[in-house]
């Protein structure tokens, strides 16, 4: 018999457990640690964050799916870990800590055969003064914080329609966040929305980014062949925010958001501030981290866990300068070089280094985009840990893996601009792989064949499609398994 | 006077497309596709 446990129910987490519960028979365990207890399909927040969706649409309770799956699910989160054990206990171990109203506070220790670390981001709102919910500006990074989003901007089209004009200011809050795509489709949907309560003409919108150039998106931006022509996603976007309207302030580290100013800086050294009536600005995102111990009680956190609280897997994390990136220095299994029996899957695995070119300010802050692992490659990379543990465990044969490097996967956004049926667009983009290789692909580091980009209604409907296709997979009905990730 | 830029969106490619349901649809489909060979392509 032998035990999985996994930190972390989000896209990765769930569907390594679901994969692996559904490959191996009743006398093995997979059991799941989350702090939450509701499973969020975080993609759909930005039309929760609009008013398009409510928070109940893109979440579900866990707890029903794990019982009907045979999961053995604690609603905890992960307080230390203990790779080789203790003095008493020969087998790794995680503490836990309940956070459910029934046992808050009290602790608990799971041993485990093999662990995946799926623990997905910290929201540091702290790196900046003042920013997130509880400071200045809003969030839409979970369905709460969504929901207090659309309230606001729906204050906003109130005080609009009375006359008052507003600026909205959407973007990253700071210099070293992820998640662009994110912020990108809100921006649109938030011009979309307005432009339905016909008030766009009040409105000054806003988007503030630390990419360098439009259409980086943290990947370094793309290239494809369209309509006869090389088009980059840099012309297709500046073209995009052109034709809407949006006013772009690129290449900025959000130094603070006081009460209705952002404070920013530029890597030209410019030192501006933007009044605003409405900001909805993402956080960067750490690692959750853990305290992590030895046999005997040793401290060995800062090697199984990078400085910024992501884990170390098998990549290759020499410090290099920006024109030594190489395809091969990302991981392909996900395992851990010190503990063969512990991955790290998802957001919580530490990249080598970031994709899109790093930058910084005249006074040392970082502006570099931190290469996006959500989705389609968490997705895929929880399968394929889940595949790994599962030939172990069936063949007896410990060294077998299987691979799925980002240098290698292709993944596709489909990035939305607006909702409705008939009037709701996205911008749909693939590229393969998801980190440019230049020796394989020396024009642009992608397989042309696999990189494309689409703006039109179709794009809105297969979202919406994917919205109801992706809750019906991890709601584990029947026939999940045939949906890909 | 249509533009023939492919990088015109909202008032080029994309209102054109935007006047044919039968295209969206025709174009929903060519999407599917298109993403799900790219779900079964790794490197």
């Amino acid at each position: 018999m032998a035990r999985i446990v996994v930190l972390g129910a989000g896209v990765s987490g769930h569907t390594a457990a679901l994969h692996a519960r559904r490959k191996l028979g009743r006398e093995h365990e997979v059991i799941v640690v989350s702090p939450n207890s509701q499973w969020n399909w975080i993609p759909s927040n930005i039309w929760v964050g609009v008013g398009k969706m409510t928070a109940k649409e893109v979440t579900f309770p866990l707890a029903p799916v794990y019982a009907r799956q045979h999961v053995e699910f604690h609603q905890a989160k992960a307080v230390a870990l203990y790779p080789e054990g203790d003095e008493h206990e020969p087998a790794g171990f995680v503490e836990i800590e309940y956070t459910d109203e029934a046992r808050r506070g009290t602790t608990g220790r799971l041993t485990y055969d093999h662990l995946i670390n799926a623990t997905g981001p910290r929201l540091r709102f702290d790196l900046t003064p003042g920013l997130g919910p509880e400071g200045n500006s809003l969030s839409v990074c979970t369905s709460g914080h969504a929901t207090q989003a659309a309230a606001a901007l729906q204050d906003a089209i109130a005080l609009m329609k009375a006359g008052k004009r507003q600026t909205l200011v959407v973007g990253m809050g700071h210099g070293a966040c992820t998640c662009e795509g994110a912020a990108f489709e809100y921006v649109f949907n938030v011009d979309h929305t307005l432009r339905e309560a016909g008030v766009r003409d009040l409105a000054r919108v806003v988007y503030l980014s630390n990419e360098h150039e439009l259409g980086d998106f943290g990947v370094g931006g793309m290239s494809f062949h369209m309509h006869g022509r090389d088009v980059t996603s840099e012309q297709w976007m500046t073209n995009l925010f052109a034709e809407r309207g949006i006013e772009v302030l690129l290449q900025a580290h959000v130094t603070e958001v006081a009460p209705g100013v952002v404070h920013y800086e530029q890597i030209d050294g410019t030192v501006g501030s933007l009044v605003f009536d409405f900001a909805m600005l993402l956080p960067p995102f750490r690692g959750v981290g853990l305290p992590v111990y030895d046999r005997v009680g040793a401290d060995i956190g800062d090697r199984l866990f990078a400085p910024s609280g992501f884990m170390k897997v098998d990549a290759d994390y020499r410090v290099k300068p920006y024109e030594e990136w190489s395809a091969a220095d990302w991981p392909s299994t996900y395992e851990s070089p010190l503990y063969p029996n512990v991955f790290g899957v998802g957001i919580a695995f530490a990249p080598p280094h970031a994709i899109s070119k790093p930058y910084q300010t005249p006074s040392g802050a970082p502006v570099a985009p931190a290469p996006p692992r959500t989705g389609m490659p968490s997705g895929t990379q929880g399968k394929v840990v889940a595949q790994t543990i599962i030939d172990r465990i069936t063949s007896g044969d410990p060294t077998t893996t299987h691979a799925a490097s980002m240098a290698k996967m292709g993944a596709a956004c489909i990035a939305s601009i607006g909702t409705g049926l008939r009037k709701g667009a996205a911008a749909t983009i693939t590229m393969s792989p998801i980190v440019p290789d230049r020796e394989r692909f020396p024009d642009t580091g992608r397989d042309p064949h696999f990189t494309f980009g689409e703006i039109g209604l179709a794009g809105h409907w297969l979202k919406r499609l994917l919205h109801t296709l992706f809750i019906y997979k991890a709601k584990a009905r029947p026939g999940w398994w045939l949906i890909p990730e | 006077m249509v533009r023939r830029d492919p990088t015109a969106t909202v008032e080029g490619f994309e209102a054109r497309r935007r006047a044919s349901v039968f295209h969206q649809a025709l174009r929903f489909v060519v999407l599917n596709l298109k993403i799900l060979k790219l779900t079964r392509h790794h490197g």
